[in-house]
């Protein structure tokens, strides 16, 4: 069951529809489903919906929600060649052919324009033992979101079988590089569907970009920008576009990350002579400064409470996470395995970290109990850098190496399922993975 | 290899360079207004010792204190990392300390019950209540005449209803080295079953039955092998381990669950009536252990 490796059919639908997606395709990433993991994955059969003579050029909605359902790791969609029939209707459902096959749940649907512009997909889910039905829905979709409610049924899916939140209607921003460290180098900050699917460009540069972090609304980034010659925190509107340069002071400007509420934006400025977290208030872009050491003070992320700062030093001799009570500016060591953690992020629940740490001299992905203090790797790749995580907190996204090239995978937070994102158009680089994109509407 | 702090140290001279050029521009950047917060580190003045140097101080003796400056500030920074870690070490040993006193306390508190309730005769072996209903987690019970104590695991595994680490059994308090060697044994063939090495596993389950014959975790390694075979779809051989837990073991903690399972494999097996059978007796030998609840729940998904 190892090492199961499975090119899903990187749905290739581009140019040929032009009215069915944005426009400018840039080179969206493809999926390969390294590890599954699981040994008894929910099996569940995705009909393809009925799509009418006007949505016949629309790509397939079950082949994407299958897709997504099998990233998870957690469910075995039946093949479409394996099926006995085709229902889209409820009548047209006969449970013991799909308990013949050994499926749990069937989801049926169908698509229709709705006359003003947009359209209209109503979808069942059954639990084919009972047979009953478990979720009637339906969602209304412009053109330019049909994979999104794609997603979005995939979401409800998961989240009724599972019982938790699902997050494949989500985005991510990463950076991709070409021909670095040449006279010809562009850098572009790139926007794409959690799958990897529709990327867009957001920024493009012949400087560096680093360092994306989301808004928790999800409207927003931020990012680091070389663009000017040296570096500048810079917050940018995803829809509109429209960019601010929030700093650009003297010395080093990085790794920002917008407080839980999203207003406050705490970085990292060496303006003073050495690199010290500090914290903007977004509306009167007043700033604070929050450490004061004389070794380096780096990468601050925040508790989701957002009553403390984690933040990497080296103040104990070695790059260790430590974190900071907001209120009296007490100063706490978190991790002790190792001798290099870095970049951590806190999860939902306040209990857990994940980090980067390095293990016989190789950077892995690692998740931390820290009233345990118990330290597993998830990784099995090297290099890995730049965690980020999944807002339901079941999976994360990083940054890591293969061939050479920089890449994209994901891991569940147990580590058993694992997924590339590799890129052939250039080096991928730090992933953020945004907050819930929210649903869309039905008319 | 380009790493965060490498990175840093970069953008330090870069920040620097550049500055001095545009530190024009930098200026006018620079009026962003700035709290500082009462910060706990004292600050370490650097720049201070630039000045005087006009005062008569040799660039040399400048120099000198600089470097001696950096000397020090590497060995507070070490010494501060050596602190942190042997305070991290002594919670860790105080936590620690605390739990075993806790844990000896619970299995002098369990001696004392058991003696009090056997007249402090005779250490019949008889299956406690506690065992049946709470498999594997919970009480001190009294098995093959030894004490035996499981705990709790310590394993923070999201899925611990289930983990096989969760309730390893803990040899009686006299353990020689052999136990130790027989603990480890078992540790091992667990340990590759969670690292989902299972033909290992299974090897490893099957050496720790033959070397300790009559051992404490054979129960225990018997159930893992069913479960094992399960995991590799060879249901006649994990029928036979799980029947191994209910003959030989009869008072073990897992017999509910072997019950369970064996139900299950009979029905994988397509002997719906045996496989009733082994799910009922599980209802009502140990209504109220988990494993009741999972019979409870295929039988009616059988149905």
């Amino acid at each position: 069951m190892k090492q199961l490796l499975r090119t899903l059919a990187p749905i290739l639908v581009v140019g040929l529809l032009g009215g069915w997606m944005l426009a400018a395709q840039a080179e969206s990433l493809d999926t390969i489903i390294i590890d599954k993991g699981y040994d008894k994955q929910t099996k569940i059969a995705v009909v393809p919906f009925l799509q009418g003579a006007d949505l016949n050029g629309a790509p397939p909605l079950a082949d994407i929600i299958s897709a997504d359902l099998a990233r998870s790791g957690q469910f075995a969609p039946l093949e479409q060649g394996n099926m006995l029939s085709y229902p889209t209707d409820r009548k047209q459902v006969f449970f013991r052919d799909w308990r013949i096959l050994g499926v749990e749940y069937l989801l049926i649907g169908r698509g229709r324009a709705n006359g003003r512009g947009g359209f209209t997909v109503d979808y069942q889910l059954f639990d084919v033992f009972n047979e009953r039905e478990v979720v009637a829905a339906a969602v209304s979709p412009s053109a330019d979101q049909w994979r999104s409610a794609a997603h979005q049924i995939a979401d409800k899916v998961y989240e009724s079988i599972t019982g938790i939140r699902g997050a494949f209607n989500t985005k991510i921003v990463y950076v991709l590089g070409e021909n670095a460290a040449k006279s010809n180098a562009t850098y572009a900050l790139e926007i794409a569907d959690a799958d990897g699917a529709q990327a867009r460009n957001l920024f493009l540069s012949d400087q560096p970009i680093m360092s994306p972090t989301w808004a928790p609304d999800g409207q927003q980034v931020a990012y680091v920008s070389f663009e000017t010659g040296r570096p500048a925190i810079m917050l940018q509107n995803i829809k509109t576009g429209a960019r601010e340069q929030l700093t650009a002071f003297k010395g080093i400007n990085s790794s920002p990350v917008f407080s839980p509420d999203g207003k406050q934006i705490a970085m990292v400025l060496s303006r003073d002579g050495n690199p010290e977290i500090y914290v903007m208030s977004l509306a009167d872009r007043r700033l604070r400064r929050i450490t004061r050491h004389h070794s380096i003070d780096t990468e601050p992320s925040w508790s989701p409470d957002g009553k403390h700062l984690l933040f990497t030093s080296d103040r104990g001799g070695k790059p260790q996470i430590y974190q900071l009570d907001m209120a009296n500016n007490f100063v706490e060591r978190l991790t002790f395995e190792g001798d290099y953690n870095a970049r951590a992020r806190m999860l939902e629940d306040g209990k857990h970290l994940i980090f980067v740490h390095r293990r016989n001299g190789v950077f892995h992905i690692a998740w931390m109990d820290i009233e345990r203090d118990d330290v597993r790797v998830l990784t099995s790749t090297s290099l890995d850098e730049s965690p980020s995580l999944a807002p339901n907190g079941s999976m994360l996204i990083y940054a890591t190496q293969s061939q050479g090239k920089g890449i994209l995978a994901v891991v569940s937070m147990d580590g058993r399922v694992k997924y590339r994102l590799p890129s052939s158009a250039g080096d991928v680089r730090e992933p953020a993975w945004s907050p819930y994109m929210g649903d869309l509407g039905t008319r | 290899m380009i790493r965060i702090f490498n990175t840093a140290l970069r953008h330090v001279a870069l920040g620097t360079l550049v500055g001095a050029s545009f530190s024009l521009s930098a200026c006018a950047v620079a009026a962003v207004p700035v709290e500082e917060s009462t910060g706990r580190g004292a600050a370490t003045a650097v720049q201070p010792l630039a000045q005087p140097a006009s005062g008569g101080v040799s660039t040399a003796r400048l120099s000198e204190l600089y470097f001696q400056l950096q000397t020090l500030q590497q060995e507070v920074q070490d010494l501060r990392g050596l602190v942190e870690e042997q305070a991290h070490q002594l919670s860790r040993l105080r936590k620690d300390q605390k739990s075993q006193y806790l844990d000896l306390d619970r299995r002098m508190q369990g001696v004392a019950g058991v003696a009090r309730s056997s007249g402090g005769a005779t250490r019949a072996p008889a299956r406690t209540p506690t065992q049946a209903t709470n498999p594997g987690v919970g009480q001190p019970a009294l098995r093959d005449g030894e004490l035996y104590v499981p705990v709790p695991g310590s394993d923070s595994g999201s899925n611990a209803g289930t983990d096989p680490g969760a309730n390893n059994p803990q040899p009686a308090a006299n353990s020689g080295a052999a136990d130790a060697k027989e603990r480890k044994a078992y540790s091992d063939a667990i340990g590759l079953m969670k690292a989902r090495q299972f033909d290992q596993s299974i090897l490893a389950f099957n050496r720790l039955v033959v070397d300790y014959p009559g051992g404490s975790y054979n129960g225990h390694a018997f159930y893992w092998l069913g479960e094992l075979y399960l995991a590799k779809s060879n249901d006649a051989k994990a029928r036979q381990q799980f029947v191994q837990v209910i003959d030989l073991y009869p008072n073990h903690a897992k017999v509910p669950d072997a019950l369970y399972k064996i139900g299950v494999v009979y029905h994988r097996q397509g002997d719906k009536d045996r496989a009733l059978q082994y799910l009922n007796r599980v209802r009502g030998e140990f209504a109220n252990s988990n494993a009741a609840k999972l019979a409870a729940d295929y039988a009616k998904e059988m149905q």
